[in-house]
């Protein structure tokens, strides 16, 4: 006879005992729950309707002159409810349901953290766009950026988009899917979920460069004096010369430009068919390169007149490594700007006529007719605007005058201005610091250009000479008054034979340069007209408004008629230096900033297709985790100027690591153009560029 | 109820149980509901300037109606500009006439006293700031048996052999 069963056999006591290990195990060991699984968003589902019937925690939102209705369509993507949104005429302003800017509605972020967005929507219209808000701790609620353009469709689609990291100060954020045209849009179920990428451990052992870089001399010199420097669509750098700041190779009709290929070292000499130096250039949409005017004459000996401008302009073309010519200006130009618009036409104003004085034609270049127009034909002001008066695109298409400039005083009043080139208007701003001291300064429209923020650096008189200065500042054109703030001043460097600066000199001939990782280098420089140079780099960072000091600096003194510029594989290229004496250094330098030395470089295997409209998303796949992905423009700079340098972020639709790049609608923002693509890696070390054209 | 359907159930459980631990011992949820001011309302622009947008001179375009409905259409999106810097009150800098007179530059616009030195060199039409001994900052410059070609402006010929600081 046997007894009765127990409860649980031998087998099965194993079974339950496998069984609590593994599910101690799982308790254990499982990952913790990632953030980016959960919504952060409240009601983004829309089934939560207030008294009023619209969606709890969404509003509507929007301003200007147009004929709308805000509503609640049924069915939704899921569920019973999505916002819709009608517009059935429209003549400027937009529509758009956002997030209630209200504690309890608007998602917490974390500074630094990047968030994947996403909606489901249809829209008959393809002015539709996904807009951003941050809450500032001092601002309140601003504008941040907008994401995403979004495609036409009937039926539903969801649109995905990673936020840039949020900056420094926020704590809220707001968004919504805007329409600024003709049609109606439907939105529903919203996510919103913390997409940040850990950060690799740092893992450079190499030293100093991990912080501060490193520059080396190139072991061969330029062939030609790099007075002005242009990055071509290829890679290449144009270097021109014309005379070279040499009268004697004037009297010779000795005028000389290179072409310097980086991948070999090597150079291709450029018959030159005038005067080139003093010109101003810019790269034209197809990648070709604008000259503008020249050097006609060096001053006469005996006073009778001054330097004379050229009439004359060229196109180099980097297919064919050759300058063709196009018709002439309508008036001369020695120290022209050169400011490429959002319909790839150019704006010149400045510098010197052929008989010396001061040119106040505004000259203005048709990419469509590709000639410059004539006098009559351009909208006038007569207003002179200096020497290399420093003319950043705004994202309406104005002209921001940072007061930056070469040679002497600057323009009168405040020092610095918007010029609307419609109108005519010019309409002054104020708060730069000792606007007669901003000779040879530098202005960098900051990373990312959507922020529309305006940096100065440094700066200094030609006339009165005095030890240039430590001042910097910053401009927000996003407010509706701008005005220039001080920024923290330069750091200090060394002058010749190591004896360092005092509390108060900085420096004039600076060159700021915008790089992948979003900050901006600042190189060589000197305290007097023509001389003394200053020994000192640092790093400038947007985001938190400081400069890194003690980057490592450029073994050869960078003054007068020198530049710097960003190469296509992230590190920096510093040419030229013509002291008092009359000398010329034909040594070139290339900066190594740390990032190079932080981990290994991401890889961009493939780009769908290097052709971007506006308002597009394009396709690119990568090797691992991406940070971040930006346009910058090669540089075209001279005399510390080049206005059209600027840093295009490009937010991401992330799916491993097919990534969807979507490209602002706003040519203003990036005019027509090649630019250098490049990603930052969760390393925070950049890949080396490719080139796609936009426009 | 057999051994297997009672073992069966409490593996369920026990499982139910490690899915409810997780779910409540795993950190990650955002805390909700941070107090924060509503500010006034940042997301109405102000009207639109007549700036010229995309095409200098002209303001943006609003476009027709998409008619068709269905997968993505080609259509390419307007420019999305934002209402920055209108700049209320500030008055524009007067309007100038076209020119009568041209607008004099001078000859030293480079900040060199051309009376010295050769055609490729600058002598500081000002010295620095401190500078008591001209010659000794140019030797210290790198200038050498600088000819004057001009007026001795500056005095650095003082024995007037066309030779500065010998």
């Amino acid at each position: 006879m046997t007894g009765p069963l127990p409860l649980f056999s031998h087998r099965d006591r194993v079974r339950i005992g496998q069984v609590l290990i593994l599910t101690l195990l799982i308790v254990l060991f499982l990952p913790e729950r990632s953030n980016a699984g959960a919504n952060l968003l409240t009601n983004g589902g829309l089934e939560a309707l207030d008294s009023g019937g619209f969606p709890v925690c969404w509003e509507k939102s929007g301003w200007g002159d147009s004929t709308h209705t805000f509503g609640v369509s049924h069915p939704g993507h899921t569920g019973a409810d999505a916002m819709q949104i009608a517009i059935s005429s429209i003549s400027n302003g937009d529509r758009k349901a956002m997030m209630l800017e209200d504690p309890s509605c608007a998602p917490n972020v974390t500074p630094g953290h990047q968030y994947d967005v996403s909606a489901w929507y249809t829209t008959s219209s393809p002015n539709t766009v996904i807009t951003m808000f941050r809450h500032d701790l001092a601002q309140g609620w601003v504008y941040w950026t907008d994401l995403a353009t979004l495609a036409t469709t009937g039926t539903w689609q969801q649109k995905t988009v990673r936020t840039p990291p949020v900056p420094p100060n926020t704590d809220q954020i707001v968004w919504g899917v805007t329409l600024y045209g003709v049609g109606t849009l439907q939105t529903d179920d919203y996510t919103m979920v913390d997409a940040t990428q850990p950060a690799p451990d740092a893992s450079c052992s190499a030293g100093p460069v991990c912080t501060q870089g490193v520059w080396q001399v190139l072991p061969f010199n330029s062939p030609v004096r790099g007075i002005h420097t242009v990055v071509l669509k290829n890679g290449n750098v144009l270097i021109v010369a014309g005379s070279g700041n040499n009268p004697d190779a004037f009297a010779a009709g000795t005028f000389t430009s290179a072409v310097y290929q980086p991948r070999t070292g090597t150079f291709i000499n450029v018959a030159t068919p005038a005067d080139l130096f003093c010109s101003g250039h810019v790269q034209l949409p197809d990648g070709r390169v604008l000259i503008m005017g020249g050097n006609k004459a060096y001053p006469a000996t005996d006073g009778s007149h001054g330097y004379e401008g050229l009439k004359g302009s060229y196109i180099f073309d980097p297919n064919t490594n050759a300058y063709s010519k196009v018709n002439d200006l309508s008036s001369g130009a020695w120290y022209p700007s050169a400011t490429a618009m959002g319909n790839g036409d150019v704006i010149s104003l400045g510098g010197l006529g052929e008989d010396s004085n001061g040119t106040v034609a505004t000259q203005y270049f048709s990419n469509a007719q590709q000639r410059w127009l004539t006098i009559g034909e351009a909208h006038q002001t007569w207003s002179f605007w200096g020497l290399y008066p420093s003319m950043i695109l705004m994202q309406d298409g104005r002209l921001f005058y940072t007061g930056s400039h070469v040679f002497g005083n600057g323009l009168p009043g405040s020092g610095a201005s918007i010029y609307d080139y419609g109108t005519g208007a010019i309409t002054p701003v104020n708060g730069l610091q000792r606007k007669d001291e901003r000779d040879q300064s530098m202005s960098v429209l900051l990373p990312p250009a959507q922020d529309q923020r305006v940096l100065t650096l440094g700066g200094g008189n030609i006339d009165s000479n005095p030890d240039a200065n430590r001042l910097t500042d910053l401009i927000d054109l996003k407010q509706a008054t701008p005005a220039y703030t001080a920024g923290p001043p330069l750091p200090t460097g060394t002058l010749t034979g190591g004896v360092p600066e005092t509390t108060t000199q900085g420096k004039m001939y600076v060159s700021a340069v915008l790089l992948p990782d979003g900050k901006v280098f600042e190189t060589g420089g000197g305290l007097h007209n023509r001389a003394d140079p200053v020994y000192e780099a640092s790093m400038y960072d947007p985001v938190t408004n400081t400069f890194a000091a003690g980057m490592a600096t450029d073994p050869v003194p960078r003054t007068y008629h020198s530049s710097a510029f960003l190469l296509p594989d992230g590190r920096v290229m510093a040419v030229g230096n013509n002291p008092g004496d009359g000398t010329f250094d034909m040594r070139l330098s290339v900066y190594s900033p740390p990032y190079l030395f932080q981990g290994g470089r991401p890889q961009i295997l493939g780009i769908a297709n290097s052709q971007w409209a506006y308002g597009s998303t394009n396709q690119i796949t990568v090797d691992g985790p991406i940070r971040t992905a930006s346009l910058i423009r090669p540089e075209a700079v001279t005399h510390s100027s080049d206005p059209n340098q600027r840093y295009v972020d490009l937010p991401m639709t992330v799916t491993g690591n097919t990534i969807g790049l979507n490209l602002t609608s706003n040519p203003n923002l990036a005019p027509p153009g090649w630019y250098m693509l490049f990603v930052v890696g969760a390393n925070g070390v950049p890949s080396v560029a490719q080139w796609v054209h936009v426009g | 109820m057999t051994r297997t359907a009672l073992t069966g159930t409490i593996i369920g459980g026990l499982a139910v149980l490690a899915i409810g631990a997780w779910a409540v011992a795993a950190p990650g949820r955002q805390s909700a509901s941070p107090a924060a001011p509503r500010p006034p309302s940042s997301s109405i622009a102000p009207p639109l300037s007549p700036s010229p947008g995309l095409s200098p001179g002209l303001s943006p375009p609003r476009s027709a109606p998409m008619t068709g409905v269905g997968p993505s259409f080609a259509a390419a999106a307007e420019p999305f500009v934002q209402t920055f810097a209108n700049q209320p009150g500030v008055r524009p800098l007067p309007k100038l006439p076209s020119p009568t007179a041209v607008l004099h530059q001078p000859p030293n616009i480079d900040g060199c006293d051309h009376d010295y030195g050769e055609r490729t060199q600058c002598v500081p039409w000002t010295f620095p700031p401190g500078v008591t001994d001209k010659c000794a900052w140019l030797t210290a410059h790198g200038f050498s048996a600088v000819r004057v070609v001009g007026k001795d402006r500056q005095h650095l010929d003082p024995d007037g052999d066309g030779i500065a600081c010998d």
